[in-house]
């Protein structure tokens, strides 16, 4: 429902569409009838959030609640958040209109460092108080979730509660047990004890105290007796049954992914020493062909979306890929659907899979190679080759293709002014294979583009324990790496190494962190993941107005030994795993993908492992 | 004559749906009418698109009481003006369909093309910062030449638009104005209402005591 007393400046913000509400699909239900009410909000743009799969999935878990109503709310563009401040209007819910206030639950996704910011400014735009001990019990339970809540602990204090890993059955206990406390009138203390003790994967900081050494590391972590050492992360073990909604809310204004997400599987075999991604979704487990489709056919036919997008790690190792594709097809094409198939894997990637994606749209061809050298391909475990990538690039070209693009990192453990160098030269090697192409389209130049991301150190990683280059080596590198490309057939793109710093300090913090964050965004720093709004001397200042050393988290190697700020969470995979992961890294030695060989990474509930060991 | 391959809607824009552009309208348009299943002709081409056609545009925070759209249906090439689908099946297929603000009034076999249309009907509503008659003052200054800057992509120019107000209305009633306009809505002629706010609130007396407003779009003339 509208607010009326938005009304009056509506139209003279920027795309007011974002702050309605009212889209088919939305859930309204009667606020009397309810026992808890929940505001999800996505600390980013409208549009940006509504293209989010999870909130979708969250949403609908906790609407098929009959006595919960989950609403939803997003960060306001700056336009509009003046506009609110003057006008006295408090963030409000989408669906009813009603202030964050009035609820019981204020759920925030983390979805990543640049977010972080992000968090502040909803509280703020809310009026609640930052920190969770300054919020009496007249304040909502702020709960947070997502995938940067693997380490939790540089924004934890902006929380009461903080969910881990997967939501869709965790979320709707956690609902059941607040009615319940809520039906005793038990205090805000109370309850946060019984979600901490009672169900597995919630993270309750305030029950948790971290004690420092003189150096600064972490010399100790206390939890209160009752509550558990280390928070379990959830996962849905079957996908098959996991809720997926097929009837959406259908946003007026245009998203970034406008179409449908049909996620065809969680986790990933392959190992990549660098991703956190393909450690902390771990087991793999994957939904049946059969099931993907019908979600697909009634998603569209319920919502009319005009694309399907496939979703999921290493799109290409889905087991049955080609299978599914004509599944999919065999009704897609009928219906004017296109279907999009990102994140394929250069070396699991068949003539007969490249024939099918061409044939989908005229979309670019991107690769992740990661690194230039075999050398260090091998030290991170990404398992392609430069057959590989020459073999689909052949395929490309001769398909009448003349742009493809690139993926690298820079910055990676063990990388040398060799392996930099080596980045310009496999491009090279990329554009002359188009001239020597027999099929190349006639009259035509290539395209190579390259983009280079440096290397962030994440926690639960086998690299999570390594050093980020400095800004000033990694700036180094990539001038370097500009000075050994000759060709103007190659576009080189770079990201910003602060940015990538700040994010490494983000991801690897600890507790101490929060009173910067709070400093940064009192000086204005918020949306961080727009360059055009961040700003590097912000958080500089930050930094040195709160005392702490960026360095300390980001450039510093850290020891196997010593107790890390995220121990607090088990996400399934053994540190022993990772060490061994980072000792072999090392060693230049490869670990084979999941369906080759176990390496043993201690997730339990692994199909992969499981059939493995039938198998013996 | 009529067209029997175009099904010509005829819907009101309401309530929140206002504040969605044109574009988005057209987006959302598309997808009531594919969950509709609907059979809309695609156009040819190497990206086919559903093929329909509004009749005006309307600003973002702009409310209609008669927008018009030609859908435009898959039909039997062989026999051009057979039709396939009738507008009350169109009706029974939409109706489920549409959203609350997206109300449905009808839906026809046109008779003339949107190149026929000339006016367009509008009242506006608008809330004064007090009891001030502003009646006289509103009549006399739409009588008259009433210059504007239009900004466009080919530049910005000072243009009178009088020509273009065909007919007016203006009641006061205590605090609340409301004014009747019937503009020109021809092509390559199209005056938008907010325009005619802009020029009167150049008068200073009119920037004091109007407070918020809202227009609604009433009619479409051929």
């Amino acid at each position: 429902m509208i607010r009326k007393d938005i009304e009056r400046f509506l139209k003279d913000v920027e795309k007011p569409g974002r702050y309605t509400g009212g889209e088919q699909g939305e859930t309204i239900k009667n606020k009397e009838n309810m026992d808890l009410r929940v505001v999800f909000a996505f600390p980013d743009l409208y549009e940006i959030g509504m293209s989010n799969l999870g909130m979708k999935i969250l949403y609908s878990c906790l609407n098929k609640m009959e006595n919960v109503w989950c609403e939803r709310t997003f960060a306001p563009a700056i336009d509009m958040a003046e506009k609110m401040k003057v006008n006295k209007i408090p963030l409000y819910a989408l669906e009813s209109g009603d202030s964050v206030l009035d609820f019981d639950v204020f759920a925030i996704t983390v979805q990543y460092e640049g977010l972080l910011t992000n968090i502040l400014y909803l509280l703020d735009m809310a009026n609640i108080p930052f920190y969770a001990k300054d919020r009496d019990e007249s304040f909502p339970i702020i709960l947070g979730g997502g995938p940067c809540t693997y380490n939790p602990e540089p924004f934890c204090e902006f929380f009461d509660i903080l969910s881990i890993g997967e939501g869709e059955e965790a979320l709707p206990e956690l609902a059941e047990l607040l009615i319940d406390c809520k039906n005793k009138k038990l205090s805000k203390k109370d309850t946060l004890l019984r979600v901490a003790t009672e169900l597995e994967g919630f993270y309750v900081p305030s029950l948790y105290e971290f004690s420092y050494d003189s150096d600064g590391k972490i010399s100790e972590i206390k939890s209160h007796p009752d509550a558990p050492k280390k928070i379990k992360k959830r996962i849905v073990k079957n996908l098959d049954d996991a809720h997926y909604p097929t009837k959406q809310i259908i946003p007026y204004i245009e998203t970034v992914h406008d179409r449908a997400t049909i996620e065809i599987f969680r986790g990933c075999i392959r190992g990549c020493r660098f991703c956190q991604a393909g450690m902390i979704y771990r087991p793999v487990r994957e939904r049946s062909a059969e099931v993907i489709n019908e979600i697909s056919k009634e998603t569209v036919k319920n919502c009319g979306y005009e694309e399907i997008s496939i979703s999921s790690l290493s799109s290409s190792d889905y087991t049955n890929l080609p299978e599914l594709t004509d599944k999919l097809l065999s009704w897609t094409n009928d219906e004017k659907i296109n279907l999009s198939l990102p994140s394929l894997r250069l070396d699991s990637f068949t003539k007969e899979l490249m024939d099918k994606v061409m044939s989908l749209r005229k979309s670019g061809l991107t690769f992740a190679v990661e690194a230039g050298t075999q050398r260090l391909r091998d030290v991170i475990n990404k398992g392609v080759t430069e057959e590989d990538l020459f073999r689909s690039i052949t395929w490309a070209f001769s398909e009448g293709r003349t742009s493809v693009k690139l993926y690298f990192m820079s910055g990676l453990p063990t990388e040398t002014d060799e392996d930099v160098k080596a980045i310009a030269d496999l491009s090279q090697q990329v554009v002359n294979l188009f001239y020597s192409s027999p099929n190349k389209p006639k009259g035509k130049g290539v395209n190579v583009n390259i983009s280079v991301s440096c290397f962030v150190p994440k926690p639960f990683t086998p690299f999570q324990w390594e050093a980020q280059d400095t800004i000033e080596e990694l700036k180094r590198k990539q001038m370097l790496l500009k000075d050994s490309i000759t060709t103007k057939k190659i576009n080189y793109t770079w990201h910003d190494a602060r940015v990538s710093f700040i994010e490494a300090v983000l991801a690897k913090g600890d507790r101490r962190l929060s009173k910067t964050i709070v400093e940064a965004y009192n000086l204005g720093q918020k949306f961080d993941a727009w360059s055009e709004h961040f700003s590097f001397e912000r958080w500089m200042k930050a930094f040195e107005n709160t005392n702490v050393y960026p360095e300390f988290y980001a450039n510093r190697k850290m020891e196997f030994d010593e107790i890390l700020p995220w121990d607090i969470i088990d996400i399934g995979v053994s540190k022993e795993f990772l060490i061994r992961e980072n000792e072999k890294s090392r060693k230049e030695i490869t670990t084979p993908n999941c369906r080759e060989k176990c390496s043993g990474c201690g997730v339990v509930d692994c199909k992969i492992k499981n059939s493995m060991k039938a198998d013996k | 004559m009529e067209n029997k391959n175009i099904i010509r809607f005829e819907f009101a824009k309401k309530g929140g749906l206002k504040y969605i552009s044109h574009l988005d309208l057209q987006r959302a348009i598309v997808r009531i009418i594919k969950r509709s299943s609907i059979p809309i002709r695609y156009t040819q081409g190497f990206n086919p698109h559903p093929k329909m056609v509004f009749a005006l545009t309307l600003s973002v925070g702009c409310e209609s009481e008669c927008e018009l759209l030609d859908v435009y249906m898959t039909m039997d090439e062989s026999r051009p003006n057979v039709p396939l689908y009738t507008p009350e099946e169109f009706k029974e297929a939409i109706l489920p369909n549409l959203p609350e603000g997206l109300d449905f009034i009808n839906a026809y076999y046109p008779s003339r093309p949107f190149t026929d249309i000339k006016n367009a009907i509008y009242e506006i509503a608008v809330d004064l910062k007090n009891e001030v008659d502003v009646t006289d003052l509103l009549s006399s200054l739409l009588s008259q030449p009433l210059f504007v800057l239009k900004k466009s992509k080919a530049g910005d120019k000072v243009i009178d638009i009088k020509p273009l107000i065909r007919d007016y209305d203006v009641k006061q009633k205590e605090n609340q104005l409301t004014l009747t306009l019937t503009l020109s809505a021809a092509q390559n002629e199209y005056l938008n209402p907010e325009l005619v706010i802009t020029a009167l609130k150049k008068e200073e007396a009119v920037l004091n005591s109007f407070d918020y407003y809202t227009i609604t779009r009433k009619k479409i003339l051929f």
